[in-house]
């Protein structure tokens, strides 16, 4: 009788678990809502000096990193003996477009992985050559001469299917507070865009501008760097550039972005 | 029942000991100066102010999160306060608030920086508006009621994005340098009520 008993809650429990697994297996997530509909660039944002020297590109200083860019493209490096070129080729035809989709889900490797990343990979799997770090100045000569490739291409990353893991770990890394002032990125960048932080007008935290030359930084900065930035502002402990953590970021933030334009390389204070 | 005052768990770990081993280098200390963001909120003054810390973030950096989150130091004790009627009726501390500090907290990036969300009736380079003009706030609160909302303005409305000043617990990820630490001390709590008092 009671084994019966049990034989009979055990299959309960099986049907029931069958069934759940059921509603939850088939058909794509549902598409994520978006906080702000319309995002706006950070050059909306950007004073008109500042505008100035991003819309001339005599002017803007990021495009010594681009000529730095274009020069390792063709320049053989490591055990292989080869470049990007040798591959590429023409970058303003193959690499076209190819900003707008990053980050991007990479099947080898079983996530998604940013242009930065992509890079690397090239680098060490396919040249022999040695892995570029993450925020160094030859690695963003390289993904602002990439990104150029882009401009005024609207973003475009795709979440789907496999993707969508690492899009949902961004987006809660977002949305989570952290840090001594106990703030989300959404607490500046979605409540409070468009008011000033003393002497800062907060944007809405776009990323399609990056790799940006910084004014205050007198250099080329990668997103990371910002969002380490934008992580100790808030006295919490930053991930590491070229984490993980950073990458589903910063993938949600390409997402967030959807369709702006890029503007790489643009110019920030 | 005070959440401020509940017992922390948190382990030394061997990057504290190590850099206690590392104090006292300049060579760190510098790098930490030079790499160190300061916009917004703004660290510089905190970190010029003391090479302790610097050198505590100097070790830091070569660490992994999960040594990091462990590492932390032993949280301070805060002053025990009772909060009643959405107001913290009586002061922190015996010592009354000085005004004239408090006004000088509040414009320090590394204490109060309430400059960088709110404007006040003096002269900074720079005022944020996140949040409201603090102007008039005497005429509009009771002083317990302010008290409350420097130090823990979350029990108020915890969807707030105005940190809480006086607590330790509850938070996420705290930056090693300022974990297990409010934001001010319990005087300097009522050195900035003092001055809040005076912006009528
Ligand atoms: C030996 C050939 C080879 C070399 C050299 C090479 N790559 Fe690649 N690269 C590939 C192949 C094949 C792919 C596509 C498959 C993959 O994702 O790995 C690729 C993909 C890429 C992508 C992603 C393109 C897309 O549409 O998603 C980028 C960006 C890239 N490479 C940049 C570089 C850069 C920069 C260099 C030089 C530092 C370089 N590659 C050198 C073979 C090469
Ligand atoms: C305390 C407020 C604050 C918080 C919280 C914050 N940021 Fe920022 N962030 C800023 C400020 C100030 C700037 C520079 C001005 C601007 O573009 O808003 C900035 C800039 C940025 C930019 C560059 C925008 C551009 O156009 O160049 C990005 C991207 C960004 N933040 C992302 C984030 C992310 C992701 C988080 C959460 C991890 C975050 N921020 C949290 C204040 C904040
Ligand atoms: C990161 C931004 C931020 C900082 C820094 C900040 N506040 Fe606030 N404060 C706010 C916001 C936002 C509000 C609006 C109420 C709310 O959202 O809780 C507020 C509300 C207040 C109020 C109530 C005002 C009213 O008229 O209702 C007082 C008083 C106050 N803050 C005092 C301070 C003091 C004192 C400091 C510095 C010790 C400070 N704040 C620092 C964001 C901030």
């Amino acid at each position: 009788m009671a084994r019966r008993a049990a034989f009979l809650a055990g299959a309960g429990a099986a049907a029931l678990a069958a069934g759940l697994a059921l509603a939850q297996a088939p058909g794509p997530a549902p598409e994520p809502h978006r906080t702000i509909t319309s995002p706006e660039s950070g050059r909306n944002y950007a004073t008109p000096e500042t505008l100035a020297i991003q819309d001339d590109d005599f002017q803007n200083p990021a495009f010594l990193w681009v000529e730095e860019g274009e020069q390792a493209w063709n320049h053989p490096a490591g055990s292989a003996g080869q470049s990007c070129a040798s591959c590429h080729q023409d970058a303003t035809a193959s690499m076209r477009g190819v900003r707008a989709r990053y980050p991007a889900y990479n099947a080898a490797k079983g996530r998604v992985v940013t242009l930065e990343q992509q890079v690397n990979i090239c680098r060490t799997e396919r040249m022999g050559a040695p892995e570029l770090r993450i925020d160094s100045r030859e690695l963003n000569a390289m993904t602002a001469f990439i990104g150029l490739q882009s401009r005024g291409m609207p973003m475009n990353v795709d979440i789907s299917g496999p993707a969508r893991p690492f899009f949902d770990r961004g987006e809660e890394f977002y949305n989570t507070r952290r840090g001594q002032l106990d703030m989300r990125c959404g607490s500046c960048h979605e409540d409070n865009y468009g008011r000033s932080l003393r002497a800062d007008l907060l944007s809405q935290g776009m990323s399609n501008g990056f790799p940006t030359y910084r004014l205050k930084e007198q250099r080329v900065i990668s997103l990371q760097f910002r969002l380490q930035g934008c992580v100790n502002d808030v006295r919490g402990e930053p991930p590491a550039m070229g984490s993980e953590e950073f990458t589903n970021l910063e993938f949600y933030l390409a997402w967030r972005a959807q369709g702006l334009p890029v503007e790489t390389p643009s110019v920030r204070r | 029942m005070s959440r401020a005052n509940a017992p922390l768990r948190v382990r030394r770990g061997v990057a504290e000991r190590r850099c206690i081993v590392m104090r006292g280098l300049g060579a760190a200390a510098r790098f930490v100066l030079a790499t160190a963001p300061r916009d917004v909120i703004g660290e510089e003054g905190a970190l010029r102010g003391s090479l302790l810390l610097v050198v505590a973030i100097a070790c830091a950096a070569p660490f992994t999160e999960a040594v990091a989150q462990t590492a932390a130091r032993e949280p301070v004790r805060l002053v025990p306060f009772e909060v009643v009627d959405q107001a913290i009726p009586r002061p922190l501390t015996d010592t009354p608030g000085n005004a004239e500090r408090g006004q000088r907290l509040a414009l320090d990036r590394s204490k109060g920086n309430c400059v960088t969300c709110h404007e006040l009736p003096l002269s900074a380079d720079f005022q944020g508006n996140l949040g409201p003009p603090l102007t008039g706030v005497a005429d509009r609160y009771e002083p317990g009621e302010l008290r409350l909302r420097i130090v823990d303005t979350k029990r108020i409305n915890p969807d707030s994005n105005m940190p809480s000043y006086y607590r330790v617990e509850g938070l996420n990820r705290v930056r090693r340098d300022w974990a297990g630490r409010p934001m001010l001390e319990a005087q300097e709590v009522e050195d900035i009520l003092a001055y809040l008092l005076t912006l009528r």
